[in-house]
């Protein structure tokens, strides 16, 4: 599991940094800070733990074990897939711009809350010196 | 929340943000890392991702200006003019505005035609949208933020037509004139008047630049923009004015251009301003506007009526002696523009008649309230208006241009002008103002006589022109006018008597002898006549009319 995470992740790097190469450097600092990769990333750690953990089980509970093996190796398949939609997302420039663009309208969404924030603050104060 | 405690709200808003500007740190380095791919794709001239980012731009650009609206930290012009310049501009919006500045300066250098159009594009969008947004300062009739952003737009056309790139230019005159209508449309006329200004100076370089193509859209703009304010806008802003004094100008600066103005490219040039058959043009606006106020004023729309009445009238305020300007500029160059500026005037005083006709006929309003009343008087100072206008763009005009043409000893178009002349008579005889007739009997009869000189080259015109002078006294006579009949009667049979003394042995087609033979043969031969002066004669004319004048010789 872990030599998939391993092959994975610095094969995928690679061609981010390839296509980054040709088009832009953020592109590269998109991906790192991608959820998606982050998530991937730990579920295929915990699937590697889980892994490890289920071998060091008594041999009573085989049936589970293999259940268990099998099920990891579904979801790391599935999970795999779905990392593997997201770097070819990333591949294509458009989708970068569209995510820098995103970040940006929360950022502004965010200050517009501020600024609500503080105008029923100002609202209430002066509900207060009121009464 | 009352008018007080938003006032409030909105200086709160203000000094909140205006003193915490690290709250959009986070928004401009997401603004910046937008720019910094375009920069990156523009050089590899990926154009559709270039798109996407700046489509993107503009649109955060967008919602920052909603989000600051009455916030915004944008001098007015009177500000910009008089106050110290520490007041300072928006710090967000003007670093990425000269974002964009750079990115058209760089396309502009490497000649990138598609990209400089693509930032061109955006700022346009910009503009027009960021009149949804209003600068803290404000100031009647301008919107500071639109003018401020349409500052950068103007700079990048203006630079794109200086290096020769007609396509962005091209594109460039259609956002201006957008933005310019948009502005009228919202009675924002000091910003307005700056994209008249804007829209000038483009035609100006295409003029500069031999660039006619340029120029024709240019103009077609500025025409574009006087339609819109003639229809939408509202009297006493100068709009109208300036656009008329820009459009005349422009005309000016192209016909003093080496290149010259012949008949095959007046109408790619400054066509659209005076060419009748241009939907936007001075003669087309004026048809429009007549039209209008004939069909307000018979349904009774009183403010409406009035408005375009006063509109109208702005419009054809200086127009005359703008037109008889360009007339003698044009006589003094020999240019095929005189023959549209006749063509103009020509369909102005048609619209002015027919005004006077209608207004004339229109039942009196009974004055049984006070709008009525006032509605009445403004339609009997409205006809007063027109009919000393129709003087002003007759005989004001055509007393310049025709002497002009002697002076300068141009006569190309002298024929095509008296015939104006004529035609303007018969016209002021149906209004009853004699008074043209008379006037236009005199300017032919001048012309005849001087032609008669042998320095002009050309004595046997003399003969020819006169007919006009028979053919006025003959529709007097037709319509009872015994005034101007006697007086036509009187300078025929003297330039004839004239003729003959200087000229006694001269024989030839279209002499005096043959007038009356030509035009019972006219009226007699049933022909399709296409000449609107000679429809007007010979529909209004009888065969014994035409006998009787020449037999009161």
């Amino acid at each position: 599991m872990l030599g998939v995470i391993g092959i994975v992740f610095s094969l995928s790097i690679f061609s981010i940094q390839q296509v980054a190469e040709r088009g832009t450097a953020l592109t590269l600092r998109e991906y790192a800070h991608d959820w998606v990769f982050r998530f991937v990333y730990w579920i295929l750690a915990f699937f590697a733990i889980l892994a490890m953990l289920s071998s060091l089980q008594n041999s009573k509970s085989a049936l589970y074990r293999i259940c268990l093996n099998v099920g990891i190796l579904a979801a790391s398949v599935l999970v795999l897939k779905v990392y593997f939609n997201r770097v070819m997302k990333f591949i294509d420039p458009d989708f970068t711009i569209t995510k820098i663009a995103t970040r940006a309208g929360k950022s502004l969404r965010q200050i517009q809350r501020v600024e609500r924030a503080v105008q029923a603050e100002l609202r209430y104060a002066r509900a207060r010196r009121r009464t | 929340m009352t008018a007080a405690q938003q006032m409030k709200w909105k200086d709160y808003k203000f000094h909140f943000f205006d003193r915490n500007p690290q709250i959009f740190s986070a928004f401009e380095v997401a603004l910046e890392e937008l720019q910094s791919m375009v920069f990156d794709f523009s050089e590899r001239k990926k154009y559709n991702l270039t798109r996407h980012a700046l489509n993107e731009l503009s649109n955060l650009l967008l919602a920052y200006l909603i989000a600051r609206d009455n916030s915004l930290r944008v001098p007015t012009s009177t500000m910009a003019m008089f106050f110290p310049s520490d007041i300072g501009f928006d710090p967000v919006l003007t670093r990425q505005l000269e974002r964009f500045k750079a990115h058209a300066a760089r396309g502009i250098s490497n000649s990138d035609q598609e990209f400089v159009k693509q930032v061109v594009s955006v700022l346009a969008a910009l503009s027009l949208r960021s009149l949804q947004s209003r600068s803290y300062f404000t100031e009647y009739g301008e919107n500071s933020v639109t003018t401020f952003i349409s500052a950068y737009l103007n700079g990048s056309i203006r630079d794109a037509a200086l290096r020769g790139l007609d396509d962005v230019a091209l594109e460039g005159a259609d956002h201006l004139r957008d933005l310019c209508k948009a502005l009228i449309e919202k009675q924002l006329y000091i910003s307005a008047l700056t994209q008249v200004g804007n829209l000038e100076q483009l035609a100006t370089i295409a003029v500069l630049k031999k660039s006619d193509v340029v120029l024709s859209v240019a103009v077609r703009g500025l025409s574009d923009c006087l339609l819109h304010n003639c229809t939408h806008g509202y009297p006493g802003t100068h709009v109208t004015s300036h656009l008329l004094e820009s459009l005349v100008r422009v005309t000016n600066l192209r016909l003093a251009s080496p290149v010259g103005l012949d008949g095959t490219t007046v109408s790619f040039s400054v066509g659209p301003f005076v060419s009748p058959t241009e939907s936007s043009s001075f003669a087309a606006i004026t048809v429009a506007m007549a039209n209008g106020i004939i069909e307000l004023s018979g349904a009774n729309q009183h403010e409406t009526a009035s408005r375009l009445r006063s509109l109208y009238e702005e419009l054809h305020d200086q127009a005359w002696l703008s037109l008889a300007e360009l007339g003698i500029e044009a006589v003094k160059k020999n240019s095929f523009l005189l023959h549209y500026i006749n063509s103009t005037i020509e369909e102005a005083v048609r619209a002015h008649i027919n005004l006077v006709i209608v207004l004339d006929r229109l039942p009196r309003i009974e004055e049984s309230s006070w709008e009525a009343a006032r509605e009445q008087e403004h339609r009997d100072g409205f006809r007063d208006e027109i009919r000393h206008k129709i003087r002003l763009e007759t005989t004001g005009v055509y007393s310049r241009i025709v002497p002009a043409m002697f002076e300068h000893q141009q006569l190309t178009y002298l024929e095509g002008t008296i015939k104006a002349q004529c035609l303007f008579a018969f016209w002021g005889l149906r209004v009853h103002m004699e008074d043209i007739a008379k006037d236009a009997i005199e300017r032919i009869f001048k012309a005849c006589t001087r032609l008669q000189d042998p320095q002009y080259k050309d004595v046997l015109a003399s003969s020819r022109l006169a007919i006009h002078i028979a053919q006025i006294g003959i529709y007097a006579l037709a319509l009872e006018g015994e005034g101007i009949f006697r007086a036509a009667l009187d300078r025929y049979a003297t330039l004839q008597r004239t003729f003959r003394e200087r000229y006694p042995d001269r024989h030839f087609v279209g002499e005096f002898e043959s007038a009356q033979r030509e035009l019972l043969g006219e009226r007699e031969s049933g022909r399709i006549i296409m000449d609107p002066h000679d429809r007007e004669f010979f529909s209004t004319v009888t065969p014994e009319q035409i006998q009787l004048f020449f037999a009161s010789l």
